[in-house]
């Protein structure tokens, strides 16, 4: 019983990661109909601002946390208005932006590596050091801050997008890109506003990562694949089934490996994703799409 | 206040608008009739923004329109009312209004309109929670005029709101047009050319892209061409 709630919550706990960067492909794809693949650099470039920040010890780390995530949503933005944008101003085809995006990802990660450092970075010693144990279940204090981190984000995005102005702009440029330019709504900065909530999301979720494990230029890669599985399994383009997708494959990957084999750790969130696009391919919230003329 | 002059739209290859001239004065229910395919949508999507012309001018009020993307051009009191309606089906009636306001801050006067249209398109009143995707084709149509009045529109573009409707849901809609045209000048694309040259007061007719003909409706409606042509007597 101990052994599981604490599989439990370490599955919340990596979960929440998966669900924070899960909403970015989720929302990207909403206005622009594309897998970013770059979103997953965007994680690595949040954890490197914030590990800088706090090597170079100018600024304490609730400064550092939202110094980071403010420019990776600036960064988020950027790589839409460069790269993005003036390939869909000339009316390229959509799997080019998808090459385009796994270039971005190559050119962040390299770049890292060429112009930061090639290593493994141990974030700075931030939180209390020890875990609270709650009668033999160990919540480390970086699991709590993500918990609690995480939820708190995720409320404020269901507010913005379901309770603002705002929020209906980028739901009404989602579902008609030229009927919301008729209501007035400027769709460039509705997508800029799309590409900079789910770069802060993703920044949140790079920091805390990089907190549990350790900072490096490949940190987004397998972080990214893994909430890409989880927004598509969710059903991609709905935001609480990216919540659903991200704390599913935390909880099956956690579970699988503490009972099963932690060698397949790894291949969970695949095999799931397999799974879903075997039985619904639309995903587990997703309302299936149909091609309009 | 709309002036278009010369204007010449390509779809790829293909001359859609070609040097086509359109006057729409203050107060004026101005129609533009022709078949499918002869340029009609093109012609209202390329005022709106949503389609950049080659060559040639469209201004409102004075202003040059020809750079400006849509949503400058909704700030300036055009609002478009497209074809197939495009309302936003998962979102409620009540949001869909809601973004037709999208651009107004004024709150009391919002809700006045808001009015307004109900009262115009009773049944919406009834289904102002309900996800627009729901609605009947008529309540559709309906909803689609209701967002862009919620702009408050100096000139309200409607493009064939008859379109898939039951003759008693066209009739109903047309009755509707009457007490709009009291509050914005229209400008009223129409495959129905009968409906539009009854309710409009000028029109014009497009063939493949060129304004064949121009004069006011009453005299389009006797016209012998047109009646062979486009009302099928």
């Amino acid at each position: 019983m101990r052994e599981l709630l604490q599989q439990l919550w370490n599955g919340l706990a990596i979960g929440s990661v998966y669900a924070l960067v899960a909403v970015g492909y989720t929302l990207v794809f909403g206005v622009l109909k594309f897998i970013n693949f770059a979103h997953s650099s965007i994680l690595t470039f949040g954890a490197y601002v914030a590990l800088y920040t706090m090597l170079s010890k100018v600024a304490p780390f609730p400064v550092a946390l939202g110094l980071s995530m403010v420019l990776s949503g600036v960064f988020a933005m950027q790589t839409e208005l460069r790269a993005f944008r003036p390939l869909r101003e000339k009316g390229a085809p959509r799997l080019n932006l998808l090459i385009t995006s796994i270039g971005v990802t190559l050119l962040v990660e390299n770049a890292i590596v060429v112009f930061v450092s090639p290593d493994f970075h141990v974030f700075p010693k931030v939180l209390p050091g020890t875990p609270i144990n709650l009668s033999g279940v160990v919540f480390p204090p970086v699991d709590l801050l993500l918990v609690a981190g995480s939820s708190i984000l995720m409320l404020a995005l269901s507010y913005f997008v379901n309770r603002t102005l705002t929020g209906l702009s980028i739901k009404a440029v989602a579902l008609d890109r030229d009927a919301a330019a008729l209501m007035g709504i400027n769709v460039g900065r509705t997508i800029s506003i799309t590409f900079f909530i789910a770069g802060l999301m993703a920044s949140m979720a790079g920091i805390l990562v990089g907190m549990k494990f350790s900072v490096n230029p490949s940190l987004g890669g397998l972080f990214g694949l893994k909430s890409f599985a989880a927004s598509v399994v969710g059903g991609i383009g709905s935001v609480p089934g990216a919540y659903l997708g991200g704390y599913l494959i935390g909880f099956l990957e956690t579970l699988g490996a503490g009972y099963v084999s932690s060698n397949y750790k790894d291949a969970i969130a695949f095999v799931l994703l397999v799974l879903v696009l075997l039985f619904k391919p639309s995903g587990l919230l997703g309302k299936g799409t149909q091609e309009k003329v | 206040m709309l002036k278009i002059e010369d204007l010449n739209v390509y779809y790829g290859g293909i001359h859609a608008l070609n040097s086509v001239s359109v006057d729409v004065n203050d107060g004026e229910i101005v129609t533009i009739i022709g078949a499918n395919g002869a340029g009609k949508s093109t012609l209202l999507r390329t005022i709106s923004g949503l389609v950049r012309a080659r060559s040639g001018t469209v201004s409102f009020n004075g202003k040059d329109l020809g750079k400006m993307p849509p949503h400058e051009i909704v700030a300036l009191g055009i609002a478009h009312a497209p074809e197939g309606r495009r309302v936003f089906s998962e979102l409620t009636v009540a949001q869909n209004l809601r973004l037709g306001a999208f651009l107004r801050t004024d709150k009391e006067q919002m809700e006045q309109d808001l009015e307004r249209v109900f009262r115009i398109f009773e049944r919406l009143r009834e289904r102002r929670e309900q996800p627009a995707g729901t609605l009947s084709g008529g309540e559709q149509q309906m909803l689609c005029i209701g967002r862009a009045l919620m702009s408050k529109p100096k000139l309200l573009l409607l493009d064939e709101p008859s379109m898939g409707l039951a003759p008693v849901l066209v009739q109903e809609i047309y009755k509707e047009i009457e007490e709009i045209r009291k509050y914005t000048t229209i400008l009223l694309v129409e495959q129905n050319a009968y409906q539009a040259l009854k309710t409009a007061d000028r029109g014009y007719v497009l063939e493949t892209g060129r304004i064949v003909m121009a004069a006011p409706c009453s005299e389009l409606i006797r016209d012998p061409v047109i009646k062979k042509a486009y009302l099928g007597k």
